[in-house]
């Protein structure tokens, strides 16, 4: 006993290590599992069960890594540690988010993707085919935007040329219009218009975007002030979620009480735009039309006569509250979960109008577009 | 399964040296080899087959050879036979695997589609471990060693999991000894904890940062970055494959280490080199060692005259390059050596002695260069990344360099400072055993929160 005690004391490296080693593999085999990852609003690996077929594939040892990643022990400790070692190096950037004047976070993109040219494609396409008027609004990114405000030489997105692009793609159409809302979104930058902890826009830039829509599309341009507004706090949004460094400062997300009639989900129905008990969760944003949905209508019924196709992703979700006060019902259609055929959809209402919206990175990305000209 | 993933250090080394600890002596090798196959098996079940007919067929040829000049048999005919076909299997599945591809498209890239590619992954680790058992079988031939009678023993050699995938080529008359009788004491298991740690730091604290840093530019694309970005890629692959592959090799000796073995130095600070040669005697020198030892030196070395000796020289780095990747990108690389190392033996070492500054700015710069032609597979490509690298009108617009000399620059000098063999002469150095056990701790720590958050972590030799 005497002896290994010497031992211990004279390498101590030793028992520390095997020590530290063994703890956490206890940790593993005592902690429950996590499900969902808070600060990185994801769900997680749960330890996976062993069987034949998933060992002889190889699924069951490639679950099983990823599981020792997702609940190390610890875990959110270790990886906020990272993000701090990382930032004390000197860097902006933490897993492809970089950190830039006045606190915001930008997502580090580097170049154009092959999808891009084909979701590019694929809208012109349906433009030319809808036989009525098509208006197309991609809102440029945070980088884009705020660009002044970029960590120095951070490599970017190219959204003018991809924004030349589409225009070359629509050209041809004399029924798609689109909508810039470069200029007036980039006149109002000090404004918050982007989080600064998410990849959204802010419901003001919304709104912004909103003053341009309705003037290419010829609304009645209505002042969403009249309605209750509320603000909800500490709001850390997508690009937090991966970066996770300190200092960061929280968002603070504004909404409007909107009233609606009913708001007809895939399923179930919901009588207001707003899911207020999502504001209590990580994934805030999330609560603007309670998420991204395959295929929504919002009915307000005011009596104007006129209803609106949207086709969009979830920049759309908190400017939906504007462009409810100009129509009677309007089917939000998002192509990621719409199994629907677009060309049924929208020869349900010949007389609606039809907008698109999208952030430019979405289209750089996403790969769903072909669904706006499949049958 | 990889030594820097939270898999190895949390659940493998903890099970696996619990019973390699506790069982007797003499089922040590037993535990070393079912724990070795679980560790290859985890990634690669399929190609463990290939294991294990290799390890019968050279366990097989090894004893038949012994029985066929033994004292009741004299057929040093039937022995030669027996060694051409043992050799003929290695170096046949090495080819049939690794090479099949390159050479089908090459030839179909001459006579028209005439032969079909049956699309082989590269077994793990295979170029290493038929390295090591080439070497079992050839110096039995040669007569320095004894045939292994023990299927076991052999075994254990050849899939021990510390250098079964990338090394070091630990040749078996370096541990035979070993795999026979070895005694595990509290100094080798301290020192091989330790050596453990510093490799896996280096392999994720600097080698998988400096790596971010060069994918970066393929996703850029080469053509849009400025030149001073240009060189700051090519100083970050430097740093990347050094510290990965030295890392693997301080991971591979260190555990080793902690199982009672003695594994060799693969790497000894090769970015300190004044020419190219001495660079190849410093940069994965078991690999370099197997070379001299079974080409170079049987196909008479240099005692045969000049032309000879440039000859052999050309063999050799002509099979160093293909050994690395089977693309003409590695062939060129090998190549690229050739020329240098040439020249040098020619005329250019002694001017290289006299003057120091010329000489390291030489060395780097090669390095450096010779890295581009091993990392860009593309030629079309190389050639645009080498026009960025020496094109003035590069160098316009640098704000992209500022953007990364800011986010890595941190990550280069460490890696530049621990190229050096500075930092490791102070930590031997340090004789406070608090400090030295604190910095061990420190690292380990560090590599752990990198590892809890990483989805980046490719070693970078495994693909050879």
């Amino acid at each position: 006993m005497n002896k290994t005690l010497r031992y211990i004391i004279e390498y101590p490296v030793v028992v520390l290590f095997f020590g530290i080693c063994a703890a956490m593999f206890a940790g593993y085999l005592i902690c429950p599992d996590n499900e969902y990852s808070q600060m990185e609003n994801r769900f997680l690996q749960q330890r996976p069960a062993v069987s034949a077929p998933s060992v002889a594939d190889g699924s069951y040892m490639e679950s099983f890594e990823t599981y020792t990643n997702e609940q190390v022990p610890f875990r959110d400790i270790l990886v906020r540690c990272k993000a701090a070692f990382v930032w004390a190096t000197g860097s902006s950037e933490n897993n492809g988010i970089a950190r830039g004047q006045r606190g915001l976070l930008f997502d580090k993109t580097m170049a154009v993707s092959a999808n891009a040219h084909k979701n590019i494609a694929a809208i012109g396409d349906f433009a030319a085919g809808a036989g009525r008027d098509v208006y197309i609004a991609v809102a440029p990114t945070s980088v884009w935007v705020n660009a002044e405000d970029l960590p120095v030489g951070m490599p970017v997105l190219d959204e003018a040329a991809l924004a030349d692009e589409l225009g070359a793609a629509l050209a041809g159409s004399k029924n798609a219009h689109i909508i810039d809302m470069y200029d007036i979104l980039s006149e109002n930058r000090s404004d918050n218009i982007y989080y600064r902890t998410d990849h959204h826009w802010t419901t003001r830039g919304a709104g912004y975007a909103y003053a341009a829509i309705a003037e290419s599309m010829g609304l009645d341009r209505q002042d969403i002030g009249r309605y209750e507004r509320h603000e909800v706090y500490d709001f850390l949004g997508t690009f937090y979620a991966r970066y996770k460094g300190p200092f960061v400062l929280a968002d603070t997300i504004e909404y409007y009480d909107v009233p609606v009639d009913e708001l007809e989900l895939s399923d179930r129905s919901e009588h207001d735009l707003i899911d207020t008990a999502g504001f209590g969760g990580f994934d805030k944003y999330g609560a603007f039309m309670y998420g991204n949905d395959g295929k929504c209508v919002v009915h307000a019924d005011k009596g104007i006569g006129k209803n609106l196709y949207i086709f969009k992703d979830s920049y759309a979700n908190c400017l939906i509250p504007y462009l409810v006060m100009n129509y009677d019902n309007i089917t939000v259609i998002d192509l990621r979960y719409f199994g629907g055929s677009v060309s049924e959809e929208i020869a349900g209402d010949e007389d609606a109008d039809i907008l698109l919206v999208y952030n430019m990175s979405f289209i750089n990305d996403d790969n769903h577009f072909y669904k706006l000209v499949s049958r | 399964m990889v030594f820097s993933s939270l898999l190895f250090l949390f659940w493998f080394i903890p099970v696996f040296f619990t019973v390699y600890y506790l069982v007797p002596a003499r089922l040590r090798n037993t535990a070393l080899f079912l724990g070795s196959i679980v560790f290859y098996a985890w990634g690669e079940p399929s190609y463990l087959l290939l294991i294990f007919a290799s390890i019968i067929v050279n366990w097989g040829a090894g004893v038949m050879m012994a029985w066929s000049c033994s004292d009741r048999h004299d057929m040093p005919r039937v022995r030669k036979l027996i060694f051409a076909a043992a050799l003929i299997y290695d170096f046949g599945m090495l080819f049939v695997f690794k090479y099949t591809g390159f050479f089908v498209a090459n030839i179909n890239a001459v006579f028209g589609n005439i032969l079909r590619d049956p699309g082989f992954t590269l077994p793990l680790g295979i170029s290493f471990y038929t390295f090591q058992i080439a070497s079992y079988i050839i110096d039995l031939y040669r007569g320095r060693i004894d045939a292994e009678k023990n299927i076991l023993t052999l075994g254990t050699y050849l899939v021990m999991f510390p250098q079964l995938i990338a090394g070091p080529i630990v040749v078996y008359s370096q541990v035979s000894e070993k795999l026979h009788e070895r005694r595990i004491t509290w100094q080798a298991v301290s020192d091989g904890i330790t050596i453990f740690v510093f490799g896996l730091a280096s392999k994720v604290l600097i080698a998988n940062n400096a790596g971010a840093l060069w994918n970066d530019l393929e996703a850029i694309g080469y053509a849009n970055i400025s030149m001073p970005l240009a060189w700051l890629g090519v100083i970050a692959y430097t740093l990347q494959i050094y510290f990965d592959f030295n890392g693997y090799s301080l991971m591979a000796i260190g555990l080793g280490s902690m199982l009672g073995f003695t594994i060799p130095r693969n790497f000894d600070h090769p970015y300190i080199s004044r020419s190219l040669t001495e660079f190849w005697r410093r940069w994965h020198i078991t690999l370099s060692g197997w070379f001299r030892e079974y080409v170079y030196i049987p196909l008479g070395g240099n005692r045969k005259g000049k032309i000879r000796t440039y000859v052999n020289l050309f063999i050799v780095w002509f099979l160093t390059g293909f050994w690395h990747g089977a693309g003409w990108n590695f062939i060129c690389w090998g190549m690229f050596f050739f020329v240098f190392l040439t020249l040098e033996k020619s005329f250019l070492s002694g001017f290289l002695e006299r003057h120091t500054v010329f000489s390291r700015i030489y060395s780097l710069l090669l390095i450096g260069l010779s890295w581009m032609i091993f990392a860009i597979t593309d030629f079309t490509q190389l050639g645009v990344y080498m026009t960025r690298l020496f094109s003035p009108q590069a160098a316009a617009d640098c704000r992209d360099a500022v953007y990364y000399l800011r986010n890595y620059g941190t990550v280069i000098v460490l890696g530049c400072i621990f190229s050096t063999p500075s930092a490791s002469r102070w930590f031997d150095g340090l004789e406070s055993k608090t400090a030295r056990c604190g910095i061990v701790l420190i690292l380990l720590f560090a590599s752990v929160c990198f590892l809890a958050d990483a989805a980046y972590n490719p070693f970078l030799y495994f693909r050879f």
